[in-house]
């Protein structure tokens, strides 16, 4: 079976960050792309926490 | 005093938010059950005995009419790390968790409030194609929408276009255990892929705006407030994206109340929903709704009283 697209997308999504050198935006992204509420995906839980609950 | 109870996982920044917003002596009426703690809590159901429910919680036990109102809302299991490591086990009692965490609303009796609802009404609300029939059905303008195992359906989908999943952008690739797949232009990247929508299906919309002109706007609605914020987001698709701070919106007083009805219509007490704004037309697109969204996030950008609007809601 064809790759989904949903892991297509999470794939490039993982690139774009990982692959950042620079360490600021390195640990912006990261709460961006890995930490997202599961109740609507919204990954502003960071503002107020360290984000460890994803 | 009857109490309110919170049911969630230990760590929830929304409800730390909550409770760092409470005074004392509404402290003091709080029981926070967590949800991924058994050590610390447990649960026995018994919805046809006499006494239908005992909570455990530090050391204490309350029973059904203990409790005036129930905030259900981040329900994690425990992490079980089962030595040695049995991923499908975990999977397995993950799932009979949720599924024991979701009988509570039959051990209340009927007075009891629920926010933002019953588990039952937030799961069904959690359906997007529901929600669009219903928002439609009020009067809301809503995208044009297909959700999809069909491949041909997205290569013959109208341009321009957008991608997003069905429940859950959290997808379990990549080195760190998962990674987000964030609602996307369909290009030809996302085209030549088309074949995994057999392997997994998701949702096709038709984009309602150019970027430019879009404002995101999050609504908030919490028992019969409704409350509004904006952000534009150009460089984003998905507004989630966004650094740039929320700020209050006004609402149309039709569309408030329309929205208002559209989530007293999924059996709800609160909704999250995600409008956009089209900036050249003036024109208001329904997207979705959040049955148990985060909220806190919008009153630290806007200073809208969210938290106490939330805290006369069970209270009351």
């Amino acid at each position: 079976m064809a790759k989904p697209i949903n892991a297509i997308i999470a794939e490039s999504t993982a690139r774009q960050y990982y692959d950042n050198n620079n360490k600021q935006d390195f640990a912006q992204l990261r709460t961006k792309s890995l930490v997202v509420d599961d109740n609507d995906g919204h990954p502003r839980l960071s503002t107020y926490s360290d984000g460890s609950d994803d | 005093m009857q109490k309110i109870l919170i049911i969630t996982a230990e760590e929830d920044a929304t409800i730390e938010y909550f409770l760092s917003s409470l005074s004392e002596e509404d402290r003091l009426d709080v029981v926070h059950y967590k949800t991924d703690r058994p050590d610390l809590n447990q649960l026995v159901l018994s919805p046809t005995n006499d006494h239908k429910l005992e909570l455990h919680t530090d050391g204490q036990i309350y029973n059904e009419m203990d409790f005036k109102s129930i905030y259900y809302r981040r329900t994690i299991p425990p992490k079980f790390n089962f030595q040695p490591p049995d991923f499908r086990l975990e999977m397995y009692c993950e799932d009979e968790y949720i599924r024991f965490l979701e009988s509570l609303e039959y051990c209340f009796p009927e007075t009891v409030k629920w926010f933002p609802g019953k588990p039952s009404d937030i799961n069904r609300a959690k359906n997007k194609l529901l929600q669009l029939k219903l928002a439609q059905s009020l009067g809301l303008a809503i995208p044009v929408t297909s959700m999809t195992n069909r491949p041909e359906a997205l290569l013959s989908f109208e341009h321009p276009s957008i991608y997003k999943t069905i429940k859950s952008p959290n997808v379990p690739v990549g080195d760190k255990g998962h990674s987000a797949a964030w609602t996307t232009e369909i290009d030809e990247s996302i085209r030549q892929h088309a074949d995994g929508l057999l392997t997994c299906p998701g949702i096709i919309q038709k984009r309602v705006c150019s970027l430019v002109d879009k404002l995101d706007i999050r609504v908030t609605a919490i028992g019969d407030l409704v409350f509004a914020a904006e952000n534009s987001s150009p460089q984003h698709i998905d507004g989630r994206l966004t650094n740039a701070p929320y700020q209050a919106h006004l609402l149309p007083t039709w569309l408030s109340n329309r929205l208002s009805r559209l989530v007293s219509s999924l059996s709800l007490n609160f909704g999250a929903m995600d409008l956009i704004y089209d900036l050249s037309s003036g024109k208001y697109w329904f997207i979705e709704l959040n049955s148990n969204g985060q909220w806190a996030f919008i009153e630290e950008d806007t200073s809208l009283p969210l938290c106490f609007a939330v805290r006369n809601f069970l209270w009351k």
